[in-house]
Protein backbone atom coordinates (compact mmCIF):
# COMPACT_ATOMS: atom_id res chain seq x y z
CA UNK A 1 0.00 0.00 0.00
CA UNK A 2 0.88 3.86 -0.68
CA UNK A 3 1.12 5.18 2.06
CA UNK A 4 0.42 8.46 0.02
CA UNK A 5 -2.42 7.45 -0.89
CA UNK A 6 -3.95 6.46 1.94
CA UNK A 7 -3.85 9.92 3.35
CA UNK A 8 -6.07 11.31 0.78
CA UNK A 9 -8.78 13.56 2.51
CA UNK A 10 -11.67 12.83 -0.08
CA UNK A 11 -14.35 14.40 2.04
CA UNK A 12 -12.61 17.58 0.99
CA UNK A 13 -11.87 16.63 -2.40
CA UNK A 14 -15.72 15.94 -2.42
CA UNK A 15 -16.39 19.49 -1.03
CA UNK A 16 -14.43 21.29 -3.32
CA UNK A 17 -15.74 19.45 -6.41
CA UNK A 18 -19.43 20.55 -5.31
CA UNK A 19 -18.19 24.37 -5.17
CA UNK A 20 -18.92 26.66 -7.88
CA UNK A 21 -15.95 27.27 -10.81
CA UNK A 22 -14.25 29.97 -9.35
CA UNK A 23 -14.15 29.23 -5.91
CA UNK A 24 -12.85 25.01 -7.08
CA UNK A 25 -10.01 26.61 -9.49
CA UNK A 26 -8.92 28.95 -6.22
CA UNK A 27 -8.84 25.63 -3.87
CA UNK A 28 -7.71 23.97 -6.55
CA UNK A 29 -4.14 25.68 -6.54
CA UNK A 30 -3.81 25.28 -3.00
CA UNK A 31 -4.13 21.57 -3.22
CA UNK A 32 -0.87 19.30 -2.89
CA UNK A 33 0.16 17.65 -6.09
CA UNK A 34 -1.36 13.88 -5.16
CA UNK A 35 -4.42 15.39 -4.37
CA UNK A 36 -4.28 17.47 -7.24
CA UNK A 37 -3.95 14.47 -8.60
CA UNK A 38 -6.97 12.57 -6.98
CA UNK A 39 -9.21 15.52 -7.54
CA UNK A 40 -8.81 15.34 -11.38
CA UNK A 41 -9.69 11.34 -10.89
CA UNK A 42 -12.41 11.76 -8.49
CA UNK A 43 -13.79 14.74 -11.15
CA UNK A 44 -13.32 12.25 -14.23
CA UNK A 45 -15.51 9.49 -11.99
CA UNK A 46 -18.59 11.98 -11.09
CA UNK A 47 -18.88 13.20 -14.67
CA UNK A 48 -18.95 9.70 -16.29
CA UNK A 49 -22.52 9.45 -17.31
CA UNK A 50 -21.64 6.42 -19.28
CA UNK A 51 -20.55 4.72 -16.45
CA UNK A 52 -23.13 5.97 -14.25
CA UNK A 53 -26.05 5.14 -16.65
CA UNK A 54 -24.51 1.27 -17.15
CA UNK A 55 -24.05 0.68 -13.26
CA UNK A 56 -27.89 1.04 -12.95
CA UNK A 57 -28.60 -1.46 -15.60
CA UNK A 58 -30.08 -4.50 -13.79
CA UNK A 59 -27.51 -7.79 -14.71
CA UNK A 60 -29.73 -9.79 -12.41
CA UNK A 61 -32.98 -9.39 -14.67
CA UNK A 62 -30.69 -9.42 -17.67
CA UNK A 63 -29.71 -12.77 -17.16
CA UNK A 64 -32.78 -14.26 -16.21
CA UNK A 65 -34.57 -13.16 -19.01
CA UNK A 66 -31.74 -14.73 -21.32
CA UNK A 67 -31.55 -17.68 -19.96
CA UNK A 68 -34.97 -18.07 -20.66
CA UNK A 69 -34.04 -17.59 -24.35
CA UNK A 70 -31.46 -20.36 -24.47
CA UNK A 71 -33.13 -22.44 -21.67
CA UNK A 72 -36.13 -24.19 -23.93
CA UNK A 73 -34.78 -26.74 -25.29
CA UNK A 74 -37.19 -29.33 -24.00
CA UNK A 75 -39.77 -31.72 -26.47
CA UNK A 76 -42.44 -29.23 -26.75
CA UNK A 77 -42.53 -26.52 -24.68
CA UNK A 78 -45.37 -23.84 -23.90
CA UNK A 79 -42.64 -21.34 -23.06
CA UNK A 80 -40.07 -20.58 -20.79
CA UNK A 81 -40.36 -18.24 -18.14
CA UNK A 82 -37.86 -16.66 -15.32
CA UNK A 83 -39.08 -15.20 -12.10
CA UNK A 84 -40.86 -12.03 -11.36
CA UNK A 85 -41.77 -11.00 -14.67
CA UNK A 86 -43.06 -14.40 -15.80
CA UNK A 87 -46.63 -14.11 -14.04
CA UNK A 88 -47.29 -10.98 -16.44
CA UNK A 89 -45.81 -12.82 -19.44
CA UNK A 90 -47.33 -15.98 -18.70
CA UNK A 91 -50.86 -14.40 -18.15
CA UNK A 92 -50.58 -12.54 -21.14
CA UNK A 93 -49.78 -15.14 -23.53
CA UNK A 94 -52.65 -17.49 -22.00
CA UNK A 95 -55.09 -14.69 -23.08
CA UNK A 96 -53.39 -14.48 -26.64
CA UNK A 97 -53.30 -18.64 -26.66
CA UNK A 98 -56.65 -18.19 -25.07
CA UNK A 99 -58.54 -16.01 -27.98
CA UNK A 100 -57.32 -18.69 -31.01
CA UNK A 101 -57.60 -21.92 -28.65
CA UNK A 102 -61.07 -20.83 -28.42
CA UNK A 103 -61.59 -20.49 -31.85
CA UNK A 104 -60.49 -24.09 -32.28
CA UNK A 105 -62.15 -24.81 -29.55
CA UNK A 106 -65.53 -23.68 -30.92
CA UNK A 107 -64.89 -26.06 -34.06
CA UNK A 108 -64.10 -29.06 -32.96
CA UNK A 109 -66.72 -28.99 -29.77
CA UNK A 110 -69.12 -30.47 -32.15
CA UNK A 111 -66.73 -33.83 -32.53
CA UNK A 112 -66.62 -34.97 -29.13
CA UNK A 113 -69.18 -37.03 -29.06
CA UNK A 114 -67.79 -39.87 -26.93
CA UNK A 115 -66.36 -38.18 -23.87
CA UNK A 116 -68.65 -34.92 -21.97
CA UNK A 117 -67.72 -31.45 -22.12
CA UNK A 118 -65.21 -31.27 -19.23
CA UNK A 119 -67.40 -28.55 -17.29
CA UNK A 120 -70.52 -30.74 -17.83
CA UNK A 121 -68.64 -33.71 -16.80
CA UNK A 122 -67.07 -32.16 -13.93
CA UNK A 123 -70.20 -30.50 -12.43
CA UNK A 124 -71.02 -30.64 -9.04
CA UNK A 125 -67.40 -32.27 -8.19
CA UNK A 126 -66.34 -31.75 -4.40
CA UNK A 127 -63.53 -33.35 -2.50
CA UNK A 128 -64.72 -36.51 -0.94
CA UNK A 129 -63.01 -36.49 2.47
CA UNK A 130 -62.80 -33.36 4.67
CA UNK A 131 -60.11 -32.06 6.20
CA UNK A 132 -60.13 -33.86 9.77
CA UNK A 133 -58.55 -33.14 13.36
CA UNK A 134 -57.71 -36.42 15.92
CA UNK A 135 -57.61 -35.12 19.22
CA UNK A 136 -55.20 -35.97 21.92
CA UNK A 137 -57.93 -38.89 23.37
CA UNK A 138 -58.63 -40.40 19.50
CA UNK A 139 -61.96 -37.95 18.52
CA UNK A 140 -61.89 -37.32 15.27
CA UNK A 141 -63.67 -34.16 14.22
CA UNK A 142 -64.42 -32.30 11.35
CA UNK A 143 -62.64 -28.87 10.81
CA UNK A 144 -64.75 -26.84 8.92
CA UNK A 145 -67.28 -27.11 10.84
CA UNK A 146 -65.63 -26.63 14.51
CA UNK A 147 -66.24 -23.83 16.05
CA UNK A 148 -64.17 -23.68 19.35
CA UNK A 149 -63.08 -26.89 21.01
CA UNK A 150 -60.98 -27.35 23.84
CA UNK A 151 -57.91 -30.12 25.31
CA UNK A 152 -57.84 -31.15 28.42
CA UNK A 153 -54.87 -28.89 28.98
CA UNK A 154 -57.13 -26.06 28.36
CA UNK A 155 -55.44 -24.93 25.56
CA UNK A 156 -58.66 -23.54 23.08
CA UNK A 157 -58.67 -24.78 19.63
CA UNK A 158 -60.55 -22.21 17.24
CA UNK A 159 -61.00 -20.97 13.55
CA UNK A 160 -59.38 -18.10 12.65
CA UNK A 161 -59.58 -16.18 9.18
CA UNK A 162 -59.83 -20.21 8.30
CA UNK A 163 -56.57 -21.27 10.09
CA UNK A 164 -56.68 -23.39 13.08
CA UNK A 165 -55.42 -21.70 15.67
CA UNK A 166 -54.05 -22.69 18.91
CA UNK A 167 -53.85 -20.83 21.99
CA UNK A 168 -52.83 -21.75 25.57
CA UNK A 169 -55.13 -20.47 27.97
CA UNK A 170 -52.82 -19.22 30.87
CA UNK A 171 -49.48 -17.52 29.82
CA UNK A 172 -47.26 -18.89 27.31
CA UNK A 173 -46.84 -22.44 25.77
CA UNK A 174 -45.62 -24.26 28.97
CA UNK A 175 -47.13 -27.51 30.24
CA UNK A 176 -46.82 -29.07 33.29
CA UNK A 177 -44.00 -31.31 32.59
CA UNK A 178 -45.88 -34.70 34.23
CA UNK A 179 -46.11 -37.28 31.80
CA UNK A 180 -46.37 -36.94 27.53
CA UNK A 181 -47.74 -34.02 25.84
CA UNK A 182 -51.19 -34.30 24.11
CA UNK A 183 -50.99 -34.93 20.62
CA UNK A 184 -53.19 -33.35 17.84
CA UNK A 185 -52.82 -34.34 14.69
CA UNK A 186 -54.46 -32.80 11.51
CA UNK A 187 -55.13 -34.43 8.44
CA UNK A 188 -55.85 -32.20 5.08
CA UNK A 189 -56.74 -34.85 2.05
CA UNK A 190 -56.68 -34.34 -1.67
CA UNK A 191 -58.60 -31.46 -2.48
CA UNK A 192 -57.90 -28.95 0.35
CA UNK A 193 -55.54 -26.55 1.59
CA UNK A 194 -55.41 -25.70 5.12
CA UNK A 195 -53.27 -23.45 7.71
CA UNK A 196 -52.45 -23.80 11.07
CA UNK A 197 -51.02 -21.63 13.85
CA UNK A 198 -49.20 -23.35 16.43
CA UNK A 199 -49.58 -23.04 20.26
CA UNK A 200 -46.07 -21.19 20.24
CA UNK A 201 -47.34 -18.70 16.92
CA UNK A 202 -45.43 -20.93 14.17
CA UNK A 203 -47.54 -20.75 11.50
CA UNK A 204 -47.78 -24.06 9.10
CA UNK A 205 -49.73 -24.31 5.73
CA UNK A 206 -50.62 -28.05 4.69
CA UNK A 207 -51.17 -28.86 0.94
CA UNK A 208 -53.86 -31.03 -0.08
CA UNK A 209 -52.89 -35.07 0.94
CA UNK A 210 -50.60 -34.10 3.74
CA UNK A 211 -50.81 -34.18 7.98
CA UNK A 212 -49.18 -33.00 10.65
CA UNK A 213 -48.86 -34.35 14.23
CA UNK A 214 -48.57 -31.81 16.93
CA UNK A 215 -48.12 -31.14 20.78
CA UNK A 216 -51.32 -28.76 21.75
CA UNK A 217 -48.38 -26.95 24.07
CA UNK A 218 -45.25 -27.39 23.34
CA UNK A 219 -43.11 -28.80 26.22
CA UNK A 220 -40.59 -25.77 27.41
CA UNK A 221 -37.96 -28.07 28.29
CA UNK A 222 -36.88 -29.47 25.32
CA UNK A 223 -36.91 -29.13 21.28
CA UNK A 224 -40.28 -28.17 19.78
CA UNK A 225 -40.98 -31.35 17.19
CA UNK A 226 -43.39 -31.78 14.71
CA UNK A 227 -44.03 -34.84 12.42
CA UNK A 228 -44.78 -33.81 8.95
CA UNK A 229 -46.05 -36.20 5.73
CA UNK A 230 -47.05 -34.20 1.74
CA UNK A 231 -46.00 -31.40 1.66
CA UNK A 232 -45.82 -28.19 4.40
CA UNK A 233 -44.30 -24.67 4.52
CA UNK A 234 -43.19 -23.05 8.20
CA UNK A 235 -42.85 -19.81 9.59
CA UNK A 236 -41.47 -20.83 12.95
CA UNK A 237 -41.53 -18.23 15.68
CA UNK A 238 -38.15 -17.45 16.44
CA UNK A 239 -36.88 -18.46 20.17
CA UNK A 240 -33.30 -19.59 20.05
CA UNK A 241 -33.66 -21.70 23.37
CA UNK A 242 -35.79 -24.07 21.78
CA UNK A 243 -34.97 -25.19 18.60
CA UNK A 244 -37.84 -26.45 16.39
CA UNK A 245 -37.57 -29.72 14.32
CA UNK A 246 -39.75 -31.48 11.80
CA UNK A 247 -39.90 -35.03 11.40
CA UNK A 248 -40.27 -35.69 8.12
CA UNK A 249 -42.05 -38.96 6.91
CA UNK A 250 -42.40 -40.21 3.58
CA UNK A 251 -46.44 -41.80 2.65
CA UNK A 252 -46.68 -45.35 4.22
CA UNK A 253 -45.25 -44.23 7.31
CA UNK A 254 -46.91 -43.47 10.68
CA UNK A 255 -46.28 -39.52 11.81
CA UNK A 256 -46.53 -41.24 15.33
CA UNK A 257 -45.28 -44.69 15.74
CA UNK A 258 -42.59 -44.61 13.28
CA UNK A 259 -38.79 -43.12 12.74
CA UNK A 260 -38.88 -40.39 10.64
CA UNK A 261 -37.13 -40.52 7.09
CA UNK A 262 -35.33 -37.16 7.93
CA UNK A 263 -35.36 -34.47 10.10
CA UNK A 264 -35.41 -30.79 9.52
CA UNK A 265 -33.44 -28.47 12.33
CA UNK A 266 -34.51 -24.98 12.28
CA UNK A 267 -33.73 -21.30 13.06
CA UNK A 268 -36.32 -19.36 12.84
CA UNK A 269 -37.09 -19.44 9.90
CA UNK A 270 -39.62 -19.83 6.84
CA UNK A 271 -39.12 -23.16 4.55
CA UNK A 272 -40.91 -25.60 2.76
CA UNK A 273 -40.82 -29.41 3.16
CA UNK A 274 -42.41 -31.76 0.54
CA UNK A 275 -41.97 -35.15 0.55
CA UNK A 276 -44.78 -36.80 -1.41
CA UNK A 277 -42.71 -39.98 -2.62
CA UNK A 278 -39.47 -41.14 -1.75
CA UNK A 279 -38.22 -37.80 -2.39
CA UNK A 280 -37.94 -35.54 0.28
CA UNK A 281 -37.54 -31.85 -0.85
CA UNK A 282 -36.63 -29.04 1.56
CA UNK A 283 -36.68 -25.27 0.26
CA UNK A 284 -35.51 -22.64 2.79
CA UNK A 285 -37.06 -19.36 2.05
CA UNK A 286 -35.55 -17.06 4.57
CA UNK A 287 -33.46 -17.58 7.60
CA UNK A 288 -31.77 -20.90 7.99
CA UNK A 289 -32.27 -24.55 8.77
CA UNK A 290 -30.28 -28.08 9.02
CA UNK A 291 -31.02 -30.91 7.11
CA UNK A 292 -30.56 -34.52 8.68
CA UNK A 293 -30.55 -37.51 6.79
CA UNK A 294 -30.69 -40.55 9.07
CA UNK A 295 -27.17 -41.10 8.03
CA UNK A 296 -24.22 -38.70 6.87
CA UNK A 297 -23.81 -35.55 7.33
CA UNK A 298 -26.11 -32.77 7.97
CA UNK A 299 -26.93 -29.96 5.29
CA UNK A 300 -27.26 -26.08 6.02
CA UNK A 301 -29.68 -24.46 4.22
CA UNK A 302 -29.01 -20.74 3.27
CA UNK A 303 -31.95 -18.82 1.07
CA UNK A 304 -33.22 -19.60 -2.23
CA UNK A 305 -31.05 -23.24 -1.46
CA UNK A 306 -32.74 -26.50 -2.00
CA UNK A 307 -32.45 -30.02 -0.51
CA UNK A 308 -33.53 -33.04 -2.74
CA UNK A 309 -32.89 -36.42 -0.15
CA UNK A 310 -33.56 -39.76 -1.88
CA UNK A 311 -34.86 -42.17 0.61
CA UNK A 312 -33.81 -45.18 -1.28
CA UNK A 313 -30.78 -44.35 -2.16
CA UNK A 314 -29.82 -41.89 0.58
CA UNK A 315 -28.01 -39.05 -1.57
CA UNK A 316 -28.75 -35.69 -0.77
CA UNK A 317 -28.28 -32.59 -2.82
CA UNK A 318 -28.19 -29.09 -2.22
CA UNK A 319 -29.00 -26.29 -5.19
CA UNK A 320 -29.62 -22.79 -5.69
CA UNK A 321 -33.50 -22.17 -6.32
CA UNK A 322 -36.43 -19.27 -6.28
CA UNK A 323 -37.99 -20.01 -3.16
CA UNK A 324 -40.68 -18.34 -4.36
CA UNK A 325 -41.55 -20.75 -7.10
CA UNK A 326 -41.68 -23.69 -4.29
CA UNK A 327 -43.38 -21.95 -1.97
CA UNK A 328 -46.55 -19.89 -3.89
CA UNK A 329 -48.78 -23.32 -3.48
CA UNK A 330 -50.31 -21.33 -0.60
CA UNK A 331 -51.83 -19.16 -2.60
CA UNK A 332 -52.57 -21.48 -5.19
CA UNK A 333 -50.12 -20.06 -7.55
CA UNK A 334 -48.30 -22.84 -9.60
CA UNK A 335 -44.74 -22.12 -10.86
CA UNK A 336 -43.74 -24.77 -13.65
CA UNK A 337 -40.19 -24.84 -14.58
CA UNK A 338 -39.78 -27.88 -17.05
CA UNK A 339 -42.57 -29.97 -15.06
CA UNK A 340 -43.72 -33.17 -17.28
CA UNK A 341 -47.52 -33.11 -17.68
CA UNK A 342 -47.12 -36.86 -15.38
CA UNK A 343 -46.20 -34.71 -12.37
CA UNK A 344 -48.53 -32.28 -13.22
CA UNK A 345 -51.45 -34.63 -13.53
CA UNK A 346 -50.38 -36.00 -9.73
CA UNK A 347 -50.29 -32.32 -8.53
CA UNK A 348 -53.74 -31.66 -9.79
CA UNK A 349 -54.93 -35.21 -8.46
CA UNK A 350 -54.48 -34.22 -5.06
CA UNK A 351 -54.99 -30.91 -5.51
CA UNK A 352 -58.85 -31.56 -6.83
CA UNK A 353 -59.15 -34.82 -5.96
CA UNK A 354 -59.94 -36.12 -8.84
CA UNK A 355 -58.54 -38.99 -11.15
CA UNK A 356 -56.47 -38.88 -13.89
CA UNK A 357 -55.17 -41.15 -16.95
CA UNK A 358 -53.23 -40.88 -19.74
CA UNK A 359 -54.65 -42.09 -23.37
CA UNK A 360 -50.96 -42.39 -24.44
CA UNK A 361 -47.92 -42.37 -22.30
CA UNK A 362 -45.78 -40.11 -24.71
CA UNK A 363 -48.11 -37.44 -23.44
CA UNK A 364 -46.99 -37.64 -20.05
CA UNK A 365 -43.54 -36.75 -21.27
CA UNK A 366 -44.91 -32.93 -22.33
CA UNK A 367 -43.18 -30.10 -20.09
CA UNK A 368 -44.83 -27.07 -19.18
CA UNK A 369 -42.73 -23.78 -18.15
CA UNK A 370 -45.04 -21.43 -17.14
CA UNK A 371 -46.74 -19.47 -14.03
CA UNK A 372 -50.85 -20.13 -13.78
CA UNK A 373 -53.01 -19.47 -10.54
CA UNK A 374 -55.21 -22.84 -9.88
CA UNK A 375 -58.43 -21.80 -10.11
CA UNK A 376 -61.31 -23.32 -7.56
CA UNK A 377 -63.35 -25.52 -10.21
CA UNK A 378 -61.03 -28.02 -11.96
CA UNK A 379 -62.59 -27.80 -14.90
CA UNK A 380 -61.71 -24.47 -15.30
CA UNK A 381 -57.95 -25.87 -14.83
CA UNK A 382 -58.18 -27.92 -17.39
CA UNK A 383 -60.03 -25.99 -19.82
CA UNK A 384 -57.04 -23.47 -19.28
CA UNK A 385 -54.64 -26.32 -19.83
CA UNK A 386 -56.37 -27.23 -23.27
CA UNK A 387 -55.59 -23.47 -24.30
CA UNK A 388 -51.81 -24.41 -24.52
CA UNK A 389 -52.88 -26.61 -27.63
CA UNK A 390 -50.68 -29.27 -26.82
CA UNK A 391 -53.41 -31.98 -25.03
CA UNK A 392 -57.32 -31.74 -24.68
CA UNK A 393 -59.34 -33.22 -22.07
CA UNK A 394 -62.66 -35.58 -21.79
CA UNK A 395 -64.18 -36.87 -18.61
CA UNK A 396 -65.89 -40.30 -18.31
CA UNK A 397 -67.59 -41.36 -15.30
CA UNK A 398 -66.27 -38.20 -13.21
CA UNK A 399 -62.77 -39.94 -14.47
CA UNK A 400 -60.32 -37.14 -16.25
CA UNK A 401 -58.62 -38.44 -19.50
CA UNK A 402 -55.77 -36.61 -20.90
CA UNK A 403 -55.82 -36.65 -24.86
CA UNK A 404 -53.70 -35.52 -28.18
CA UNK A 405 -54.35 -32.68 -28.98
CA UNK A 406 -54.93 -33.90 -32.87
CA UNK A 407 -57.96 -36.00 -33.00
CA UNK B 1 -14.36 -20.79 -12.59
CA UNK B 2 -10.78 -19.46 -13.92
CA UNK B 3 -12.32 -20.04 -17.47
CA UNK B 4 -14.27 -17.43 -16.89
CA UNK B 5 -12.28 -14.67 -15.92
CA UNK B 6 -12.14 -12.31 -18.44
CA UNK B 7 -10.40 -14.14 -20.70
CA UNK B 8 -7.50 -12.19 -22.60
CA UNK B 9 -5.97 -15.14 -25.26
CA UNK B 10 -7.95 -17.56 -27.86
CA UNK B 11 -11.17 -18.46 -26.25
CA UNK B 12 -13.30 -21.57 -26.79
CA UNK B 13 -17.04 -20.75 -25.95
CA UNK B 14 -18.08 -24.53 -26.51
CA UNK B 15 -16.15 -25.09 -23.54
CA UNK B 16 -18.49 -23.91 -20.90
CA UNK B 17 -21.43 -24.74 -19.44
CA UNK B 18 -24.46 -22.70 -18.78
CA UNK B 19 -23.56 -21.22 -15.03
CA UNK B 20 -19.62 -20.08 -16.70
CA UNK B 21 -21.79 -19.04 -19.42
CA UNK B 22 -24.08 -17.11 -16.71
CA UNK B 23 -20.81 -14.99 -14.66
CA UNK B 24 -19.45 -14.51 -18.05
CA UNK B 25 -22.76 -12.88 -18.98
CA UNK B 26 -22.42 -11.14 -14.84
CA UNK B 27 -19.04 -9.97 -15.64
CA UNK B 28 -19.48 -8.12 -19.25
CA UNK B 29 -23.19 -7.31 -19.50
CA UNK B 30 -22.75 -3.77 -18.81
CA UNK B 31 -19.17 -3.27 -20.00
CA UNK B 32 -21.19 -4.14 -23.13
CA UNK B 33 -24.13 -1.94 -22.82
CA UNK B 34 -22.07 0.70 -22.15
CA UNK B 35 -20.28 0.31 -25.16
CA UNK B 36 -23.93 -0.18 -27.34
CA UNK B 37 -25.22 3.32 -25.62
CA UNK B 38 -22.09 5.00 -26.64
CA UNK B 39 -23.51 4.39 -30.33
CA UNK B 40 -27.26 4.45 -30.24
CA UNK B 41 -27.57 6.85 -26.94
CA UNK B 42 -30.06 3.99 -25.55
CA UNK B 43 -30.23 2.29 -22.99
CA UNK B 44 -33.21 -0.16 -23.42
CA UNK B 45 -32.22 -0.99 -27.14
CA UNK B 46 -28.44 -1.09 -25.93
CA UNK B 47 -29.60 -4.05 -23.20
CA UNK B 48 -31.50 -6.00 -25.92
CA UNK B 49 -29.13 -6.01 -28.37
CA UNK B 50 -26.42 -7.28 -25.84
CA UNK B 51 -29.00 -10.00 -24.67
CA UNK B 52 -29.57 -10.77 -28.26
CA UNK B 53 -25.86 -11.07 -28.71
CA UNK B 54 -25.57 -13.96 -25.35
CA UNK B 55 -28.20 -15.40 -26.53
CA UNK B 56 -26.34 -15.75 -29.98
CA UNK B 57 -23.09 -16.81 -28.58
CA UNK B 58 -25.11 -19.72 -26.68
CA UNK B 59 -26.62 -21.14 -29.52
CA UNK B 60 -23.88 -20.95 -32.17
CA UNK B 61 -21.30 -21.74 -29.29
CA UNK B 62 -20.23 -24.78 -31.23
CA UNK B 63 -19.34 -22.75 -34.23
CA UNK B 64 -17.87 -20.09 -33.25
CA UNK B 65 -14.11 -19.35 -33.41
CA UNK B 66 -12.86 -16.31 -31.58
CA UNK B 67 -9.25 -15.68 -32.79
CA UNK B 68 -9.10 -12.75 -30.22
CA UNK B 69 -9.55 -12.32 -26.73
CA UNK B 70 -13.05 -12.38 -25.67
CA UNK B 71 -13.22 -9.14 -24.59
CA UNK B 72 -12.17 -7.75 -27.80
CA UNK B 73 -14.71 -10.13 -30.05
CA UNK B 74 -17.91 -9.12 -27.66
CA UNK B 75 -16.91 -5.45 -27.61
CA UNK B 76 -16.22 -5.50 -31.40
CA UNK B 77 -19.36 -8.05 -32.18
CA UNK B 78 -21.83 -5.73 -30.07
CA UNK B 79 -20.85 -2.65 -31.26
CA UNK B 80 -21.12 -3.69 -34.78
CA UNK B 81 -24.99 -4.64 -34.03
CA UNK B 82 -25.49 -1.24 -32.54
CA UNK B 83 -24.23 0.52 -35.77
CA UNK B 84 -25.97 -1.93 -38.03
CA UNK B 85 -29.40 -1.52 -36.53
CA UNK B 86 -29.04 2.15 -36.22
CA UNK B 87 -27.93 1.50 -40.09
CA UNK B 88 -31.43 0.06 -40.56
CA UNK B 89 -33.59 2.24 -37.82
CA UNK B 90 -33.29 5.61 -39.85
CA UNK B 91 -30.86 6.01 -43.15
CA UNK B 92 -31.04 10.40 -42.68
CA UNK B 93 -30.72 9.75 -39.23
CA UNK B 94 -27.23 7.50 -39.99
CA UNK B 95 -25.69 10.65 -42.26
CA UNK B 96 -26.53 13.38 -39.54
CA UNK B 97 -24.61 10.39 -37.33
CA UNK B 98 -21.27 10.40 -39.90
CA UNK B 99 -21.17 13.93 -39.98
CA UNK B 100 -20.69 14.43 -36.35
CA UNK B 101 -18.50 11.89 -36.07
CA UNK B 102 -16.48 14.09 -39.01
CA UNK B 103 -16.23 16.45 -36.79
CA UNK B 104 -15.07 14.97 -33.53
CA UNK B 105 -13.19 12.33 -35.49
CA UNK B 106 -10.11 12.78 -32.89
CA UNK B 107 -12.67 10.57 -30.53
CA UNK B 108 -12.77 8.07 -33.04
CA UNK B 109 -9.07 7.01 -33.62
CA UNK B 110 -9.01 3.63 -32.51
CA UNK B 111 -6.26 3.26 -30.09
CA UNK B 112 -7.83 6.02 -27.61
CA UNK B 113 -11.22 4.33 -28.23
CA UNK B 114 -10.39 0.63 -27.20
CA UNK B 115 -8.11 2.15 -24.55
CA UNK B 116 -11.24 3.80 -22.98
CA UNK B 117 -13.28 0.67 -23.24
CA UNK B 118 -10.84 -1.20 -21.74
CA UNK B 119 -10.70 1.47 -18.87
CA UNK B 120 -14.60 0.93 -18.48
CA UNK B 121 -14.50 -2.67 -18.40
CA UNK B 122 -11.46 -1.78 -15.31
CA UNK B 123 -13.88 0.57 -13.85
CA UNK B 124 -16.90 -1.64 -13.36
CA UNK B 125 -15.62 -4.50 -12.88
CA UNK B 126 -14.18 -3.08 -9.75
CA UNK B 127 -17.11 -1.63 -8.80
CA UNK B 128 -18.35 -4.88 -9.05
CA UNK B 129 -15.93 -6.15 -6.92
CA UNK B 130 -16.66 -4.01 -3.86
CA UNK B 131 -17.54 -5.98 -1.02
CA UNK B 132 -21.77 -5.38 -1.29
CA UNK B 133 -22.53 -2.70 1.33
CA UNK B 134 -19.48 -0.79 0.06
CA UNK B 135 -20.66 -0.86 -3.56
CA UNK B 136 -24.42 -0.07 -2.66
CA UNK B 137 -22.60 2.80 -0.69
CA UNK B 138 -21.37 4.15 -3.71
CA UNK B 139 -23.72 2.74 -5.92
CA UNK B 140 -26.31 5.30 -3.98
CA UNK B 141 -23.72 7.67 -3.86
CA UNK B 142 -23.61 8.22 -7.89
CA UNK B 143 -27.18 9.41 -7.83
CA UNK B 144 -27.31 12.87 -7.42
CA UNK B 145 -30.58 13.73 -5.19
CA UNK B 146 -28.85 11.55 -2.27
CA UNK B 147 -26.19 13.28 0.39
CA UNK B 148 -24.51 11.08 2.57
CA UNK B 149 -26.80 11.50 5.27
CA UNK B 150 -29.77 10.13 3.44
CA UNK B 151 -27.06 7.09 2.24
CA UNK B 152 -26.74 6.47 6.04
CA UNK B 153 -30.70 6.72 6.51
CA UNK B 154 -31.37 4.38 3.79
CA UNK B 155 -29.12 1.74 4.58
CA UNK B 156 -29.32 2.30 8.04
CA UNK B 157 -25.81 2.89 8.86
CA UNK B 158 -23.97 5.83 10.36
CA UNK B 159 -22.80 9.12 8.31
CA UNK B 160 -19.21 7.94 9.23
CA UNK B 161 -19.67 4.61 7.97
CA UNK B 162 -21.08 5.85 4.85
CA UNK B 163 -18.13 8.13 4.33
CA UNK B 164 -15.61 5.02 5.29
CA UNK B 165 -17.04 3.18 3.05
CA UNK B 166 -16.77 6.25 -0.05
CA UNK B 167 -13.21 6.72 0.86
CA UNK B 168 -12.43 2.90 0.67
CA UNK B 169 -14.03 3.13 -2.49
CA UNK B 170 -12.57 6.07 -4.33
CA UNK B 171 -8.71 4.07 -3.07
CA UNK B 172 -9.98 1.22 -4.67
CA UNK B 173 -10.98 2.94 -7.82
CA UNK B 174 -7.79 4.81 -7.84
CA UNK B 175 -5.57 1.84 -8.59
CA UNK B 176 -8.07 1.41 -11.86
CA UNK B 177 -8.13 5.66 -13.00
CA UNK B 178 -4.11 5.62 -12.58
CA UNK B 179 -3.51 4.17 -15.27
CA UNK B 180 -5.95 4.94 -17.43
CA UNK B 181 -5.42 8.66 -16.74
CA UNK B 182 -1.89 7.97 -18.24
CA UNK B 183 -3.78 7.25 -21.58
CA UNK B 184 -5.95 10.38 -21.09
CA UNK B 185 -2.89 12.46 -21.08
CA UNK B 186 -1.18 10.99 -23.59
CA UNK B 187 -4.30 12.16 -26.13
CA UNK B 188 -4.67 15.72 -25.06
CA UNK B 189 -2.18 17.13 -22.95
Amino acid sequence: MDPEQNDIDWEKLEGILAKPEQERISLKEQLLPQEKIALEQLEQLQADELLTGALQLDTQHAWNKTQALIGGVSVKPVRTIHHAWKKWVAAACFLVLGGTAWLLWRNRSAEIVQGQSIQQGMAGHTPSAKVQLITATGQTLEVDSLRQFSEKDGTTIYLQQGAMTYRPENGPSVTNNAGDALMNTLIVPRGYLQSLVLSDGTKVWLNADSRISFPVRFRMEEERRVSVQGEVYFEVKHDEQWPFIVSVYTPGHDTQNSIADAEVQVMGTSFNVKAYNNTIYTTLATGSVLFRPPAGKPLQLSPDNQVTYKTQTGVSTLQKISSEDFTSWRSDDLVMDKMSLAELAGLLERRYDVQISFSNESLKKIEYSAALHLTSQVADMLENLEQTGLVRFAVRDKKIIVLPFEK
Amino acid sequence: MSKTKAPDGPFNLASLDVREFESLFQQHYQWLCLLCYKINGNWNEAEDLVQEFFVRCWQKRESIVIRESWNAFAARSVKNAALNQLQKNDIRHKHEIAAQDNTTSVNERPDQDTGEDERYLRLITAINQLPEQRRKVFLLSRRPDLRYTDIAAQLGISVNTVKMHMRLSYQELRKVLETSLLFFYLFFK
